[in-house]
């Protein structure tokens, strides 16, 4: 189901006498046809903004109907020569006027469009603000901003397309299109009726960790999920390959023997990371080889990132006999080599 | 066409610089006049791959500090190294730039107040009469030599450092627009430095800058002439073979060069800020840079875990020496 918007209800008149639409008894501006519904927004930032997030809550939470587009369609102003009168332009990023000379930073953008739009904070009467407003857009109107705001909020993708009435400035008509109103409706209807109205698929947001492969056998917490998903997605780019194919290259048996389960999550990721990145299991066997004669009960660390060439050794003395085994321990505890490690030497990798 | 249209500040309209500048624009360039360009780049957020179709040219002046100084390790050792502020933002379009995610806009922004950024220069200078040699650098935000047809800079900076002896010039760039410079008197003190990557890496990641042949080409050329030339061997980006490509990097150009005539190579592995790298998924997010195995670091930067980090440049480092160059002409740049 689409949305189509219009600022004025002029601007939409070909489209209400070409459809058979019924009125929404909540929104007296909110009109209902098969296929889509109809919004007449008002004019300008503010309005537009109210009308279009009471359309949108009352389609999306009241009547639970999931919106595929929004279109915005309807007149603008010219602000550069460049721009043809009358000629319909697929807007691409539409920017927005806060107040008199301040923009708003947050701008918005279509996937389809091909110039720029900004939505002026008042009627552009005057060649001082037109010259503002020409250093951002080739296009101006009152609404689209507000409407593609609200559209993002709601998840809709959202598209414009407008019909240049005139050029902003001194010589502006303000707008007034009440006498050519049928002329450029009838043109916008013409030019929806060219749109590829196909459905348009909605986005969901796909894990390769969802899809379809099992982990069941794993302890997966919310942030390990997020970095399996980062790395099985990076693996599969990388390799131009299927998750499938990439767990098939991990030593999935090894792994699946591991107890408990946190333990397995965690053999997962690293095999993953050094499926990725080789270099990283060399440096981690190389680390572990040099420490693997560790005592019992002492506990060699370092930093897991490698960002610090600091090793810490950890241990409780309870016997002289420990005290001496320390020593010696110490005395030919490979500092150095563990921090060539870490600092990049070929030869000790 | 290179830019849709030019912003030019009201009250810079009458400059001969900017007469000149805009006399080498089509005159299907759309012109506007702006009260400032801060009111208008990065007042909104524009999409950085914008750039693609519909890039502004902005010409203004820019106020407050036109020289600064540069961060450690940007250069060699030893040296104050400062960077000059001439112009904001890239025509080209790299992967792994980090202009995505420093301004808010594309737009290119081209300071006309040249006179004011070489009296800087030049009192920076006058700070350091005790030291052997100070730095001064261009390309900070842009590339030195991509527009220098328009601009006619190298013209302005190499009469403006002909006067600095102990001043050096680096010139960084990934054009081969080096025409003007083949014009110029070549100048012990102005380097030119060549970003260099193994040729599968730069089709890859750099769209619309000089080819690896080209700029291998460029090098020979300028170093034919006389022209001091760097080279920065950056960003190096790891594949399990990145090593063969650097060894037939440097064999490409032992073939077109003399290596010990480089001036220097700086070594540098792809890195990101938090910004640029959001940015880098956002613009790319099939890019098999982001697929990397990176480590986010204590200030938040993305990057290779040290060890690798460091064995990468370790390696490139080696293939260096062994094509005998001076272990001093190389350095690492953004490591301790």
């Amino acid at each position: 189901m689409k949305l189509l918007s219009f600022a004025h209800k002029n601007e939409a008149s070909s489209f209400l006498d070409e459809f058979d639409y019924t009125t929404v008894p909540e929104l007296k501006e909110l009109f209902k046809t098969e296929d889509h519904f109809l919004l007449i927004t008002g004019e300008g930032q503010i309005p537009a903004l109210g009308q279009i997030n009471k359309a949108l809550s009352l389609i999306t939470y009241k009547y639970q109907i999931e919106l595929t587009e929004h279109i915005n369609m309807g007149v603008c102003g010219g602000l550069r020569e460049s721009i043809n009168l009358e000629q319909i332009y697929k807007v691409r990023s539409i920017y927005a006027e806060k107040s008199f000379n301040q923009m708003q930073f947050q701008s918005y953008h279509t996937d389809n469009g091909d110039i720029d739009l900004v939505s002026a904070y008042d009627r552009v009467k005057s060649n001082e603000h037109k010259q503002m407003l020409s250093a951002f857009a080739h296009l101006v109107d009152r609404e689209a901003w507000s409407l593609a705001r609200a559209s993002q909020e709601f998840k809709v993708k959202f598209s414009c397309y407008k019909i240049v009435s005139d050029f902003a400035g001194d010589d502006t008509h303000c707008f007034n299109i009440q006498e050519q109103a049928h002329k450029f409706s009838d043109k916008l209807y013409e030019f929806y009726k060219t749109l590829d109205h196909q459905k348009t698929p909605i986005k969901s947001e796909s894990h390769p960790s969802e899809s379809g492969l099992d982990f069941s056998n794993f302890h997966i917490t919310t942030s390990q999920k997020n970095k399996l998903d980062k790395l099985l997605q990076s693996a599969c780019i990388a390799f131009s390959k299927t998750p499938e194919w990439v767990l098939s290259q991990l030593p999935m048996q090894d792994i699946e023997k591991l107890k408990p389960a946190k333990k397995r999550t965690s053999a997962l990721l690293f095999e993953l990371e050094c499926l990725l990145n080789p270099v990283k299991k060399q440096i981690v066997e190389s680390m572990n080889e040099l420490i693997e004669n560790t005592p019992k009960n002492f506990h060699v660390n370092y930093d897991p990132e490698f960002e610090s060439t600091e090793i810490n050794i950890k241990l409780s003395l309870h016997s002289e006999q420990q005290k001496q085994e320390l020593a010696n321990y110490l005395k030919d505890f490979p500092l150095s080599k563990l921090q060539n490690i870490i600092n990049g030497d070929e030869n000790a990798i | 066409m290179l830019f849709n249209s030019v912003l030019v500040e009201k009250n810079i309209t009458d400059e001969k610089l900017v007469k000149d500048i805009l006399s080498r624009l089509p005159d299907s360039t759309e012109k506007i006049e702006i009260d400032s360009f801060e009111k208008v780049f990065g007042a909104v957020k524009k999409p950085y791959l914008q750039k693609r179709e519909n890039l502004n040219l902005i010409l203004a002046h820019k106020k407050g500090k036109l020289v600064k100084q540069a961060p450690d390790a940007y250069g060699l050792e030893g040296s104050p190294h400062y960077y000059f502020v001439h112009a904001y933002n890239c025509i080209y379009e790299c992967e792994y730039c980090y202009l995505q995610g420093y301004f808010n806009s594309p737009d290119i922004v081209i300071f006309t107040n040249r006179d004011e950024i070489q009296n800087q220069i030049i009192e920076t200078y006058n700070q350091h009469q005790n030291e052997d040699e100070i730095w001064f650098h261009a390309g900070e935000f842009s590339d030195s030599l991509a527009l220098s047809h328009i601009t006619q800079e190298c013209e302005f900076y190499w009469e403006v450092f002909s006067k600095l002896p102990k001043a050096k010039l680096e010139l960084r760039t990934k054009s081969a627009n080096i025409k003007s410079l083949k014009n110029l008197k070549p100048q012990p003190n102005v380097i030119v430095s060549y970003s260099l990557s193994p040729e599968f890496q730069l089709k890859s990641y750099d769209r619309k800058t000089a080819t690896y042949k080209q700029r291998i080409k460029c090098v020979k050329e300028l170093s034919e002439l006389g022209h001091p030339v760097g080279l920065h061997l950056d960003p190096i980006i790891y594949t399990p073979d990145f090593k063969q490509h650097y060894e037939q990097l440097f064999e490409d150009l032992k073939a077109n060069i003399d290596l010990q005539k480089l001036c220097y190579i700086s070594l540098g592995v792809v890195r990101f800020s938090k910004d640029v790298y959001a940015q880098l998924e956002k613009n790319y997010p099939s890019s098999n840079l982001h697929q990397q195995n990176f480590t986010t670091g204590f200030d938040q930067k993305k990057r290779y875990s040290r060890p690798l980090r460091l064995w990468m440049l370790n390696q490139v480092k080696n293939i260096c020496l062994s094509y005998d160059i001076d272990p001093q002409k190389v350095y690492l740049c953004m490591e301790e």
